[in-house]
């Protein structure tokens, strides 16, 4: 410190500046008492998407494993009934066959039918004698049941069969039949839909799909410099993008595709001026005791950028067959994204740090900087419903991770971009 | 550090909304003269102090109590706003217009006739880089060599910025003195 108090104009000045306090605006405290509150934290918005995702997984799994039971106890009784045999007797009704099913299997088997049984037996209906009759089709066969009612004897059309040698096949039962087609259980176990679908369309060879889709996304950006531990950080922007992906499944690996893909989307990403960066600087004390501090407090920059964003990815799935005609698809990826900055904004400063690097404004930054290709990773999980031979929509979660470098003059520049939302589109199976 | 002072920030530090409030109605004011004499504006002055609040909440853990609150928090202010006319302006000393430092001499009655405001106001129409040094040395009291390290700039060139600041200031307040001599008569 000088000593100043002998230099009577400083003294006087000094005097007559700490004598100069005005009442600062009411606002400033509201908004110094807001930047103090606990920041919300972000990792949460990431736990609660993992959980949704993870829950809506484990949901997914447990109705698919369900129905997939399902499926084995349907297999499991249509393999029983082959142990019978069907005699026939001819009945006094002179209007048609009169067939009775006699089992001639083991006190084992006989429960098993029993239980089978049981199911017609507990309906309101009374069956006293079952018929089969061919129909107009050699290979439909109808069920004919004499059943009483109203101390009436009626006859009704029970089950449909579609083929004698095929009799395990019962349609009310049956929870693959779809779109007309009979498919075999053992196809829906093993394949993806679309190729069942496919392998029953005419088309046998095609494994190719063409897959519009709109996303609607969330960014979140850090820019970070090598020099300092200071970190500067972009407010959340929400954009929609649109791409159109060709995919290619493996007919022989079965569940596993690969996909290609061209989109485009623009960005408008606000600066935030409120957000909370670290410093590590060195500073004194009052006394002139020196120390480094190391603290988060809130920046003040504000500001806008502009771009417009194409991209090309391609990436690999895995189709897992969930039921019928939906499956569960999950898909890894990179992009590669070329970004052109059409205009920006500035309101403020960017932080010292920064400014000590040459860059004295976010302007600077982004007029420089802006025009780039990044890479990005890509995850990707959906729902893909079947609705005809040609025809599915997809619909599911996407979440992207970017690291990129913006400025390399006489520091570093990385920009992070974290990007998750929601996606659905329309697929043509050609 | 009083004893009212070190109340006031331990319970800051413990969230106390209360204390943080009066801990800043406390100082807010005299801040605020702070950094209006380096922001030249009020605006600006309001950003300043918005954010040396912020910071000074945010550090207070790191405050020892060897010495006044008040400089603490005063030394946080002027290093904000030295954050801030530095990003405000590219080059602290560049377009500085040429003064002759050897005329100069306020009148004595000038000074003390002379305002609160008054003072502020034309230091206010200095420019940037005079401005900051004729605070940091004059009104804060720190040495050249301090204000150097301060500024990035030699112990030699804060000594020969201040030099022109005071003429240019004591020029300022002499036209400001005779517009309102002039307006009284």
């Amino acid at each position: 410190m000088k000593e100043f108090e002998k230099d009577n104009w400083d003294l006087k000045a000094r005097q007559l500046a700490d004598a100069f306090q005005p009442t600062p605006d009411a606002a400033v405290w509201l908004n110094v008492e807001a930047a103090l509150k606990p920041k919300k934290n972000r990792r949460g918005i990431f736990f609660w998407l993992f959980s949704f995702v993870g829950v809506a997984g484990v949901v997914y799994g447990g109705v698919t494993l369900y129905l997939l039971n399902a499926g084995d106890q349907y297999q499991s009784l249509n393999k029983q009934s082959e142990n019978f045999k069907v005699e026939t007797v001819v009945a006094n009704n002179n209007s048609s066959e009169v067939v009775k099913s006699v089992p001639t299997v083991t006190q084992q088997k006989s429960e098993q039918v029993a239980a089978i049984k049981s199911t017609t037996e507990n309906s309101p209906l009374n069956i006293q004698e079952r018929k089969i009759i061919p129909s107009k089709k050699q290979s439909e066969i109808f069920e004919l049941k004499t059943v009483v009612k109203n101390n009436e004897l009626e006859e009704i059309l029970d089950f449909i069969v579609t083929d004698v040698a095929d009799l395990n096949i019962i349609k009310p039962l049956n929870p693959f039949a779809f779109c007309g087609l009979n498919f075999k259980e053992e196809e829906w176990r093993t394949l993806p839909p679309d190729i069942i679908l496919n392998k029953h369309s005419g088309k046998k060879n095609s494994r190719w799909m063409l897959f519009a889709s709109t996303s609607y996304m969330k960014q979140h950006s850090v820019l970070k410099s090598n020099d300092t531990i200071q970190t500067f950080e972009k407010q959340n922007a929400n954009y929609f993008d649109g791409s159109l992906h060709l995919i290619y499944q493996f007919p022989k690996a079965k569940n596993l595709e690969l996909n290609f893909g061209l989109g485009f989307y623009e960005l408008n990403q606000n600066y935030s001026s409120s957000k909370v960066k670290t410093i590590m600087e060195f500073d004194t004390t009052s006394s002139g005791i020196p120390f480094i501090s190391m603290d988060k407090f809130t920046d003040l920059a504000t500001g806008s950028e502009f771009s417009r964003n194409v991209f090309f990815d391609f990436g690999s799935g895995i189709p897992i067959v969930a039921c019928r005609n939906i499956c569960w698809n999950i898909s890894t990826g990179i992009r590669t994204e070329y970004l052109r900055k059409y205009s920006s904004t500035s309101g403020a400063s960017i932080p010292s740090n920064f400014a000590l690097n040459s860059l004295f404004s976010l302007e600077d930054i982004s007029t420089k900087e802006q025009n780039r290709f990044y890479l990005k990773a890509l995850l990707n999980t959906s729902v893909r419903y079947s609705f005809s031979k040609h025809f599915s929509i997809q619909s599911g979660i996407n979440s992207s991770y970017a690291i990129t470098d913006r400025y390399k003059k006489s520091s570093t520049l990385h920009q992070r971009d974290v990007n998750y939302g929601l996606n659905a589109g329309l697929i043509y199976r050609f | 550090m009083t004893e009212s002072d070190g109340e006031l920030v331990q319970f800051s530090l413990k969230g106390n909304a209360q204390a943080q409030k009066r801990l800043y109605e406390l100082f807010a004011s005299k801040m605020n003269g702070v950094c209006y004499r380096y922001a030249g504006n009020g605006e600006d002055a309001r950003d300043i102090l918005q954010e040396g609040f912020i910071k000074v909440f945010t550090r207070l853990k790191s405050f020892k109590g060897d010495g006044p609150l008040e400089a603490w928090i005063r030394r946080i202010m002027v290093n904000t706003a030295l954050d801030f006319i530095k990003a405000r302006s590219k080059n602290l000393f560049e377009d500085e217009e040429k003064i002759d430092v050897k005329n100069h001499a306020t009148n004595p009655e000038v000074m003390n006739k002379l305002q609160s405001e008054d003072l502020v106001n034309c230091i206010s129409k200095l420019p940037e880089g005079f401005k900051a040094v004729f605070n940091l040395y004059a009104i804060e009291g720190f040495s050249h060599k301090e204000v150097g390290t301060m500024l990035g700039i030699t112990e030699s060139t804060s000594r020969s910025q201040y030099t022109r600041a005071r003429t240019k200031l004591e020029q300022i307040i002499q036209l400001r003195f005779k517009v309102k001599e002039y307006e009284r008569v």
